[in-house]
């Protein structure tokens, strides 16, 4: 009995840990719906401005306190949500997510250039070697000082959102944007307090936090999954179950680490897992949230065409070859993973671009796979691929079945989940038997990959490797850019689209949801594979949460809906970030955050590079003389490479140097063979949208004619409307102006 | 210890080709990945060895080219000749690779280069290898590129020495196949550890543990073996050495009472572990892991009022920022080493001549860190089997020389050790760290110089622990080695 109630004390100071953590983030969710997965790392860099100035300068602790979350932590909220979160109204929830993780790897970055990693920074406890005796154990004064934060926080939340007007108003916020604006709330204001508040919430949970773990950056940030898992009892918006939620955990870490059977080698790792084992049940518990009624997303993915489709998978393997017969052994290690994570990135392509799902765990399906294919894959057959394929899409599907219901951000918390449980604890089980079925996984030590034979032909070289992948990225960019123009794809984006729709209609969600949940899990598995037979061995470590995050992020900074999108995140995380560190040590930690910076920056234009990119480059496209010579240039370049007659740099120099010369005597021939009708942009509201006079231009007299000629009104004058049907025939016209199109087309990214 | 980050990457030749893949935002996010690295590196490597004492040099300064008790390990002379790749009349090109580009954590195990451009300086200020100076190429693997360094280093390096990187299991076939032999300082995966063409100055059986320190508490502290618990980081590489403890633990006939891994990222509370360690009433602590996580465990411990009569932790617990982070907190904590840490150089002549060269020819560097002292033995021991080919420098000849030797103490820098056969050395000593520092036990009986030897110092363990890459795998044999 003595042990119980020893081990409930522990729990629960354990618990307000985990609860001012929580009601921090819950603060900001509900009070602008969005989910801060930097929530930790901000209370980090507090944690870490708090040593500064308590420790290394030696200032009073209440003068440092007061300075770190009264001023600094506040401060930092105002700065968060002027410079970034603003930006994120109207975006899908797979975007917001990506800024929040974005700002996560930026922050981590962020304190190791003003804090160098690797020196130890002791922090002590409050009032270090002090404890209260309470009979059966005793509880250090921290502990005690942490129980009664949590309290107060609880209580001064309760009462601000509830018995003060700002707080109402908060709250009136997340309900109903627009009722609230009616009602004369300033919904800038609001959420200007909301991450102040939240901020200095995270300051006060790493400052309590810090002196348990060694003071850096990673794990200070990342830590604080346990408490996600917190405020998803609360739904992610009630305070007193997050409460709930953060004794649940902190007891039953409590208690795992007294009455788990130590015997057992399966179960010990249970404990450091059991937060997010505790997030993935309680997610099950989570109501069918409600369907998404309005979703006027600002994203917009355009259906891939078949042209372009064919041209990326060519371009693909183009790039390959080029690189197999330019690059040293080397450089084809190096940028080997561009193919096989490239593939992993294109499985998020119709899982987050078409149906608007959000998963995190697709490099660990990746991992699934290489497991099959270390396994089922010897003297290299090709079983093991498909096998990864099958293993990854079974384990996909069973992590679906019971989160099929789940969408937006509790789909990605459990899929996160589920990957840090995969790489915290089953990926190092040793082999065991499930039922007949004999599991191993990674083994104790790693395992081993034997390169792919097919009829006799060995892919055991980097080169011949790098080919493989790029030939099964082509076809996958082929089936992903097929499946969009299925029925299924029609069916996945009217899904994103509108759920409620789509339900209006009779349309049963839950399949597809688990039907495309399944074939990413299959594309991820085999990327995954791919990736594993490059390394030769594997451990679970390159297959783990943190890894696959930049591939997350690249995919939806690059357009998450476009086929294209994967290339471009493989090409960014493995072949351009690693050519420009090797420019020099101050690139090298630049580019530690830069993934992090373009993260950041999707949230002024939330359908992601790719677009734009395009976009760029049509002149070009359009014109045949110039991307023949484009083409034609880089041709010669390449052979004058292949005869040795030129280096690597100004063969990438060349390159680069066409493409610039053929995009911009495109864009000047454009502008000249169309001239733009009489002041291009500006060229008044009809050409504008009469949808946008007013809006993008300011509202004139013409604009009222327009407006009330395309409505059919007739015989409007300056002082009044006055309702006259107009005669049908001219009004038809201006309804039918190509116009329209264009705003069509320019839809969702104003 | 000195971390040093933004050090400028000294050796740049190979530039081109070594297009660096600093930064995979993975790393960057990954702290998790470093304190890994971290500790992979040091479990990994050879905790206990030992053996013979040191005998101190003769009185006075020592020669130039004398290190410790060797003689003439580097020397002028008339060597001459490309006899092999990288040899040429006047110099030896030898590869060295570790990972302080590292961006998770910078500076990482920067100790194995700088033991290796001061054995390289010194070397060649002594006049080279009978004449011919080494030219270092420092290759940093920054963790995650191993497999790009060996093929670099195939492409153009004489042999591979004093290297030590965390991923090594990587590139170990490649390395193989282009018949590139290496004289480790230490090796981390199973495939490096039992590796063909590698000999090693401190070897690392994989079926083997040294038990020194085990034994020594099982000794001192009587009837605490009967209620031993194990506590380790939940990371492969952690997990793997303490499954090898729990199968050593088994053999002496301990009895485990609490088993547990903790969040090698960190916990937010240390007091539940410590609490369930303190009713299952452990009277012995078994720690794999950080020395910084063991810190915050210790000083959890004392909170609640428990102490355990003894921890182990790992050789990696022999480092000064553990005793600063832990505090007062830090007491009966024992590791066994093989190599003889800075602290005992009064005692040590070699050690002190150790810190000496850095001093003089690389004052920054970390010359306290134990993996330096373990890259620096591999170079000795190159230098002497090289010095042995004349001007005769083959890859099959320095190897095969290196082989023959079947007593080295790295000129008194560790215990002795038998690079001949890939065996745990069967001396060490047992360190205690308190928060005062570091010592040597009272209890501590050596039995030759600062170590106690026994071969019952070393356990065989019965299960399977991974298999090294050999020639076979790749279709080679010891004949094409040239």
């Amino acid at each position: 009995m003595d042990k119980f109630l020893i081990f409930t004390i522990v729990g629960l100071s354990l618990s307000a840990i985990y609860a001012v953590i929580a009601s921090g983030l819950v603060l900001t969710y509900t009070t602008t719906g969005i989910f801060n997965f930097a929530h930790g790392a901000i209370g980090m860099l507090a944690a870490f401005a708090y040593w500064q100035v308590r420790f290394d300068w030696g200032w009073p602790t209440p003068v440092a306190l007061v300075v770190v979350i009264g001023v600094l932590a506040p401060a930092f909220g105002l700065i968060l949500e002027r410079g970034i979160m603003r930006g994120l109204n109207g975006t899908s929830e797979a975007t917001k997510l990506v800024v929040s993780i974005s700002l996560l790897v930026g922050l981590i970055g962020l304190a190791n250039l003003m804090w160098e990693p690797g020196q130890s920074r002791p922090m002590r406890t409050f009032f270090q070697g002090e404890s209260i005796d309470l009979g059966v154990t005793s509880i250090t004064y921290h502990a005690a000082i942490t129980i009664v934060v949590a309290v107060l926080v609880a209580i001064g939340l309760r009462w601000l959102l509830y018995r003060t007007r700002i707080g109402v108003s908060m709250r009136a916020n997340v309900d109903d944007r627009s009722l609230t604006l009616l009602n004369g709330a300033r919904p800038d204001r609001i959420a200007l307090i909301s991450w102040a508040t939240g901020c200095a919430l995270a300051a006060v949970g790493g400052i309590l936090i810090a002196p348990s773990l060694s003071l850096e950056a990673g794990s200070l940030s990342l830590l604080i999954v346990n408490a996600y898992a917190a405020a998803i009892f609360g739904r992610l918006r009630s305070l007193p179950l997050t409460f709930v939620g953060a004794i649940v955990i902190g007891l039953s870490e409590g208690y795992l680490g007294a009455y788990l059977p130590s015997d057992n080698r399966y179960l010990a790792g249970l404990r450091p897992a059991a937060a997010v084992v505790i997030l993935f049940l309680a997610l099950l518990f989570v109501p069918n949230p409600r369907l998404r009624t309005r979703s006027q997303l600002r994203e917009y993915f355009p259906s891939p065409s078949r042209v372009g489709t064919v041209a990326l998978a060519g371009s693909v393997i183009a790039l390959a070859v080029v690189m197999v017969t330019t690059l040293d052994t080397t450089s084809l290690i190096s940028y080997g993973p561009i193919f096989p994570l490239g593939i992993v990135a294109l499985s998020l392509v119709p899982l987050v671009g078409y149906a608007g799902q959000i998963s995190l765990a697709q490099l660990t399906f990746g991992g699934i796979g290489a497991i099959a294919v270390a396994h089922h894959g010897g003297g290299g057959s090709p079983l093991g691929l498909v096998l990864a394929m099958v293993f990854a899409a079974a384990i996909g599907a069973i992590v679906a079945l019971p989160v099929m219901r789940l969408s937006g951000i509790y789909l990605a918390l459990a899929t996160a989940a589920f990957a840090v449980a995969m790489d915290r604890w089953l990926f190092n089980l040793p082999d065991f038997d499930l039922g007949p079925l004999h599991i191993s996984l990674f083994g104790l030590s790693g395992t081993k990959i034997e390169p792919l034979s097919l009829f006799g032909y060995q892919f055991d070289t980097p080169g011949r490797q790098l080919l493989l992948s790029a030939v099964v990225f082509a076809l996958m960019i082929v089936l992903v850019a097929g499946l969009r123009w299925s029925r299924f794809g029609r069916q996945l984006v009217a899904m994103r689209d509108s759920e409620a729709a789509c339900a209006t209609f009779g349309l049963d969600l839950r399949w597809p949801r688990v039907g495309v949940f399944t074939l990413s899990a299959a594309i991820a598995g085999l990327g995954g594979a791919l990736y594993g037979m490059q390394l030769g061995s594997v451990t679970p470590g390159r297959y783990d949460l943190l890894a696959g995050l930049p591939i997350f992020i690249l995919v939806i900074v690059a357009g998450a809906g476009m086929v294209g999108g994967a290339l471009f995140a493989g090409i960014s995380l493995y072949g351009l970030i690693p050519l420009t560190s090797a420019l020099g040590p101050l690139f090298a930690k630049i580019n530690t955050v830069t993934p992090g910076l373009v993260g950041i920056g999707l949230g002024r234009n939330p359908s992601g590079a790719i677009p734009v990119m395009s976009e760029s480059v049509g002149p070009l496209r359009r014109n045949r003389p110039a991307l023949a010579a484009m083409v034609a240039v880089m041709v010669g370049a390449y052979v004058l490479r292949l005869a040795d007659v030129i280096d690597n740099w100004p063969f990438v120099g060349l390159l680069a140097v066409s493409f610039l010369a053929a995009s911009t005597v495109a864009r000047v021939r454009d502008q000249r063979t169309t001239p733009a009708p009489a002041g291009g942009e500006s060229a008044g509201p009809v050409d504008q949208g009469i949808k946008w006079a007013g809006v993008t231009a300011p509202w004139t007299a013409a604009d009222l004619s327009a407006m009330n000629a395309s409505l059919a009104f007739d015989g409007v004058g300056r002082d009044g409307p006055v309702f006259v049907p107009a005669a049908p025939s001219p009004s038809r016209d201006s309804r039918s102006d190509p116009s329209d199109d264009r705003q069509e087309a320019h839809d969702g990214r104003p | 210890m000195i971390v040093r980050i933004g050090t400028p990457p000294r050796t740049r030749r190979d530039r081109r080709s070594t297009i660096a893949v600093a930064l995979l935002a993975s790393a960057a996010l990954l702290a998790s990945g470093c304190t890994r690295a971290a500790d992979e590196v040091e479990t990994g490597a050879p905790p206990t060895t030992a053996a013979n004492g040191t005998t101190p040099p003769a009185d006075g300064a020592p020669a130039a080219g004398d290190f410790g008790d060797l003689e003439g390990v580097c020397g002028p002379g008339d060597a001459s000749g490309a006899t092999a790749q990288g040899v040429t009349d006047d110099a030896i090109q030898v590869g060295t690779i570790a990972d302080p580009g590292f961006v998770g954590r910078a500076g990482l195990n920067q100790e194995i280069f700088d033991a290796s451009e001061v054995f390289t300086k010194w070397c060649n200020d002594a006049g080279g290898i009978n004449g011919r100076k080494i030219e270092l190429v420092e290759r940093d693997a920054k963790v995650t590129e191993y497999k790009q360094r060996i093929t670099d280093a195939c492409l153009k390096d004489f042999m591979l020495v004093g290297s030590g990187a965390v991923f090594d299991g990587a590139g170990q076939e490649e390395r193989l196949s282009c018949m590139l032999p290496e004289i480790p300082a230490f090796q981390v995966a199973p495939e490096a550890r039992d590796s063909d063409l590698t000999v090693r100055p401190l070897p690392t059986a994989l079926n083997e543990l040294p038990a020194g320190a085990m034994q020594f508490v099982e000794a001192n502290f009587p009837g605490s073996t009967e209620r031993v618990g194990f506590v380790t980081g939940n990371v492969g590489s952690l997990v793997f050495v303490d499954a090898q403890l729990q199968e050593g633990a088994e053999q002496l006939g301990w009895t485990s009472v609490y088993k547990s891994q903790y969040n090698s990222l960190g916990e937010a509370s240390w007091t539940p572990l410590a609490q369930a360690l303190s009713t299952a009433d452990v009277k012995g602590l078994v720690y794999t892991g950080e020395p910084e996580n063991l810190a915050k465990l210790l000083q959890a411990m004392v909170e609640i009022g428990y102490e355990p009569e003894w921890v182990l932790g790992g050789t990696n617990m022999i480092d000064q920022s553990f005793i600063d982070i832990g505090g007062d907190a830090v007491k009966n904590v024992f590791a066994v080493t093989g190599v003889v840490p800075a602290f005992l150089a009064d005692q040590n002549p070699a050690t002190q001549q150790y810190l000496d060269l850095f001093a003089e020819y690389v004052p920054e560097g970390k010359a306290e860190a134990l993996l330096g002292y373990n890259s620096f033995s591999a170079w000795l021991l190159f230098a002497t089997a090289a010095g042995e080919c004349g001007s005769d420098v083959t890859r099959k000849c320095v190897l095969e020389a290196a082989q023959n030797i079947t007593d080295w103490t790295g000129g008194g820098l560790h215990s002795a050790s038998n690079p001949s056969q890939n065996q745990f050395p069967r001396c060490g000593m047992v360190i205690e760290i308190n928060a005062d520092g570091f010592r040597i036990p009272d209890d501590f009986e050596p039995t030759d110089g600062l170590f106690a030897c026994s071969d019952a110092g070393v356990l065989i363990l019965k299960n399977d622990y991974g298999t090294g890459a050999t020639l076979e795998s790749v279709g080679k044999s010891l004949d094409d080695l040239e």
